[in-house]
């Protein structure tokens, strides 16, 4: 599309798993599963979800710094389009176009800057390796952006431990714009400053988008700066896209259960926040051996039967419950693959009080239970994989929000 | 509200004109300049300030854990439970006249002496570091660790536990009767009619406030009291009579397995381990078997902030110091670790100072809020006139410089300035640079601490007989 600077399509990162190389089974992370994302030229995109949940991993495939990925990504740069794409990532010559017309803020101010060079050497150093202009013309370059972004001529003679965490952050501000970038990239930008430099460089980030015509990739994870510097925000929960849209109506219409439960999280500073207690799930999830269906069923509070529920994780939940309601420790169990397995009791008696608990509780999620003798067998659904589905400018990865699904299970869409 | 009942008590920890000194190279810097805090008993008093302002030393300086050479309490009074921990704290390290070996032996002295005199306080302040990696022993899986705070500040406790308990198997024989009461409630009831508070009382209530259900708890309690082997009379005679002394005598590098519970041999090392489970099952830990015999870094952030929090609450403290708990942490994590500490904030009326720079986060959890500036407070008083009426310049400020969420403002506040340095602050109110509504007064003395309803604040807006005008 024209208006889209940035087009990714079935973006896919897995990283191995150090060691495991020559072990015979090699382990993946499977950071980014097939996501789908545009981002308009002119726009700030704000990408949140919790640490793990691929945020970063987005931002250095999109700069070019991973080699291994698949999928395609399109850049529609002003007078340059390229196009990356697994049979045919990009050679260095466009590599380095992508990263100068690109740069990158990161979170720690403290870390991201050389401490052994001069505050005029980091701002053009960028300049002077892209080759943009002569060393002259890149000092009145950096003496401009250095007014810009709040400080004074002074400082470009200073070293960066010399100055404060928020002056530092201006600093890494002023060099990511000196190569006229038309994407700016920033990771977590304010976490690790305090409430009154964070609105500083809010502020700033804001000024130099308006001035300069920049288009933002915003990660963080908090949910009230995303709020407040973003048009369209992006959901992101296990390397997968869990609801996209404008910001407000994410914000005041949250669609997908993690959405809602990521924004309920937030404590606001108001005298009559309340904290409530909520039924806490959790569930240990990796992405390393990601949930079956959707990523997200076994935290979800409103999974349905079809979510991915697979049996070991069911064999869980009933371990569990039968410890807790008949206390039994030990519970045999079979599996004959990822849909079935059979349980066995003690004795005929237990068996049947078992399968009153399971049949009672809706959330075991079980298709059929035979039960014969002393053991029990279980049969699970067959699980749907949502989708992303997209309507008026939102996006939801839920099934709950599927129309072919509701209907064909006669589920009613609440909403809930 | 328990805000209005907090008002009522006398306060736990009284801080008074407390002073804190760090010696650099390039001079002084005055981190807390006369602090004075009443800390009340039961209540959340949240600390906010940008980082600088003297939060963390002034926890630091309560729990003594200031460094020993380059800094340290010059003057003003800590005084917990009737007592000033202060200049105890101090005669550690203000050994004068000698030097040498001489010196460190009579530091040495120092440092008993006043170890002796803190006995009494052992593990009845505690607290939560931000960064739960950096906290936790990385060589030590957790039980070690646990077991460690446990049986260092309150072995005897644990002591009692064994013998309460081997005298209630000896006594009712089958626990069973016990269990057989309708719910944790009835039970707890039963156990105090018959043993008194304390002990196994407290490990019930314990249970009885888990959030699980009641069959779950049944459960707990019986294990509770399964675990505990029947002591031979010579075990019994030993642990009665002489108790024996605590100092990490138990504790071993543990390369290997742990054993299961029911392996270990000492009664008072089972029973810490016991007593750790359940502390791991308070926090809300899933699996806490599992993770009793992990390390630190087998543990996502939540879990490990967890661990912390079970170590600070081991020994029932009275005030339990939380210095940014959250920072590290995602949203949803985050919002279940506020959750667990204000519950022991209100169940276990456990007095808390909560330090945070994220304003939501003390809207959530504080009932009165201390706002610190470059070393004072500047203001203090109940949360929700801190978000509805600021007083001070510094504190509208913050608020203002907050990102809101319902309504959308394209330019935050924000207070013009920095944090000023601590070795050269500004003559007279340290906030007059970055202030809009500065004085003639406010540049060249000191505002007095005044009370504005049940507020006190530290700005000559608020002084009687001030010109207000002149600039």
């Amino acid at each position: 599309m024209k208006d889209d600077l940035i087009a990714i399509d079935n973006l896919s990162v897995r990283y191995e798993l150090h060691g495991s190389t020559f072990s015979g089974r090699r382990t993946y992370v499977n950071a980014l599963n097939g996501i789908t994302l545009n981002v308009r030229k002119g726009e700030t995109l704000a990408i949140v979800g919790e640490s793990g949940s691929g945020k970063s991993t987005l931002a250095m495939t999109v700069l070019g710094l991973l080699r291994h990925w698949t999928g395609t990504i399109s850049y529609n740069f002003s007078e340059k389009e390229l196009t990356s794409a697994k049979e045919r990532k990009l050679r260095r010559a466009e590599l380095l176009e992508i990263w100068r017309r690109s740069s990158i803020v990161f979170q720690d101010p403290y870390s991201a800057l050389d401490s052994k060079k001069l505050v005029k050497d980091i701002i053009t150093e960028p300049y002077l390796g892209h080759r943009l202009g002569a060393r002259s013309e890149s000092q009145l370059l950096a003496s401009e952006l250095i007014m810009q972004v709040g400080l004074t001529e002074d400082h470009l003679g200073y070293y960066p431990d010399q100055l404060s965490g928020g002056q530092r952050q201006r600093i890494a501000v002023a060099r990511s714009l000196i190569n006229r970038p038309e994407l700016v990239i920033f990771d977590e930008p304010t976490s690790s400053l305090d409430v009154s430099i964070q609105a500083q460089i809010l502020n700033l980030i804001l000024d130099l988008k308006e001035k300069l015509s920049l288009t933002y990739i915003f990660i963080t994870h908090n949910l009230v700066v995303a709020k407040h510097v973003s048009d369209r925000m992006m959901v992101l929960y296990l390397g997968n896209v869990m609801e996209i849209g404008e910001t407000d109506s994410v914000f005041n219409n949250p669609l997908h259960p993690y959405t809602k439960l990521l924004i309920s999280s937030v404590p606001l500073p108001k005298a009559d926040y309340e904290m409530k207690q909520r039924e806490s799930r959790e569930a240990e999830v990796s992405s390393i051996t990601l949930p079956g269906g959707c990523v997200f069923h076994p935290r979800c509070p409103v999974a349905t039967s079809y979510c991915g529920w697979k049996s070991d994780e069911v064999l869980q939940l009933i371990r569990r419950e039968a410890y807790l309601l008949l206390g039994i420790e030990e519970l045999d169990a079979e599996m004959h693959g990822d849909l079935s397995f059979t349980v066995t009791a003690g004795d005929e008696e237990t068996a049947r009080k078992l399968l009153d608990v399971v049949r009672e509780k809706d959330r075991f999620k079980i298709a059929d239970a035979q039960l014969s003798g002393n053991s029990i067998s279980f049969t699970l659904f067959e699980s749907w994989k949502p989708s992303l589905l997209s309507s008026g400018g939102r996006a939801v990865n839920c099934l709950l929000y599927d129309v072919e699904f509701m209907t064909a299970h006669g589920l009613k869409q609440d909403g809930s | 509200m328990s805000n209005a009942e907090a008002q009522g008590t006398a306060p736990v920890l009284i801080l008074r004109d407390l002073q804190v000194d760090f010696f650099t190279a390039k001079g002084r810097a005055h981190a807390v300049r006369g602090l004075n805090i009443d800390v009340a008993k039961g209540e959340i008093l949240g600390i906010v300030g940008e980082s600088g302002s003297g939060k963390s030393v002034t926890a630091l300086s309560i729990m003594d854990l200031l460094p020993q050479r380059t800094g340290g309490i010059v003057s003003g009074s800590i005084v917990f439970d009737g007592s000033d921990l202060a200049p105890v704290y101090s005669s550690k390290y203000r050994v004068s006249g000698r030097k040498g070996r001489e010196k460190l032996r009579l530091r040495r002295f120092a440092a008993r002496r006043a170890e002796r005199k803190l006995a009494g306080h052992k593990g009845r302040i505690s607290m939560i570091f931000q960064d739960p990696m950096s906290s936790l022993d990385p060589l030590y899986q957790v039980d070690s660790q646990l077991l460690e705070s446990i049986l260092y500040n309150n072995e005897k406790f644990m002591i009692e536990r064994v013998i309460e308990k081997n005298s209630i198997m000896e006594r009712i024989g089958d626990f069973t009767i016990m269990l057989q009461q309708k719910n944790t409630e009835d039970i707890m009831e039963w156990v105090r009619s018959n043993y008194g508070e304390g002990g196994f009382h407290r490990e019930i209530f314990f249970i009885s406030n888990m959030s699980i259900s009641e069959s779950e708890k049944k459960i707990k309690i019986r294990r509770a009291l399964e675990y505990t082997r029947n002591l031979s009379p010579q075990e019994r005679k030993r642990l009665t009579e002489r108790l024996p002394k605590a100092n990490g005598r138990y504790f071993r590098p543990n390369n290997r397995k742990r054993l299961p519970i029911q392996g270990i041999g000492n009664p008072v090392i089972r029973e810490g381990m016991l007593f750790s489970l359940e502390l791991l099952e308070f926090v809300g830990m899933p699996n806490p078997e599992n993770v009793l015999t992990s390390y630190p870094h087998e543990l996502s952030g939540g879990m490990k902030q967890r661990v912390m929090v079970a170590l600070a609450v081991a020994n029932d403290p009275d005030i339990l110091i939380a210095d940014e708990p959250t920072t590290a942490l995602d949203v949803t994590t985050q919002y279940q670790v506020l959750y667990l500490i204000k519950s022991i904030n209100r169940k276990l009326k456990t007095t808390v100072i909560f330090i945070t720079h994220d304003l939501g986060v003390m809207a959530a959890m504080a009932d009165r809020i201390a706002v610190m500036y470059a070393g004072r407070v500047v203001e203090i008083g109940p949360a929700n006139h801190f978000f509805n009426d600021p007083l001070h310049p510094y504190t509208s400020g913050l608020l203002k410089s907050v990102p809101q969420y319902d309504e959308r403002v394209r330019k935050l506040y924000n207070i013009p300035g920095q944090v000023p340095d601590l070795r050269r602050l500004p003559t007279g109110c340290a906030f007059n640079p970055r202030c809009e509504h500065a004085m003639n007064i406010c540049r060249t003395e000191e505002p007095p601490d005044e009370s504005v309803g049940e507020r006190r604040v530290q700005c000559w807006l608020y002084s009687e007989g001030v010109q207000k005008n002149e600039r």
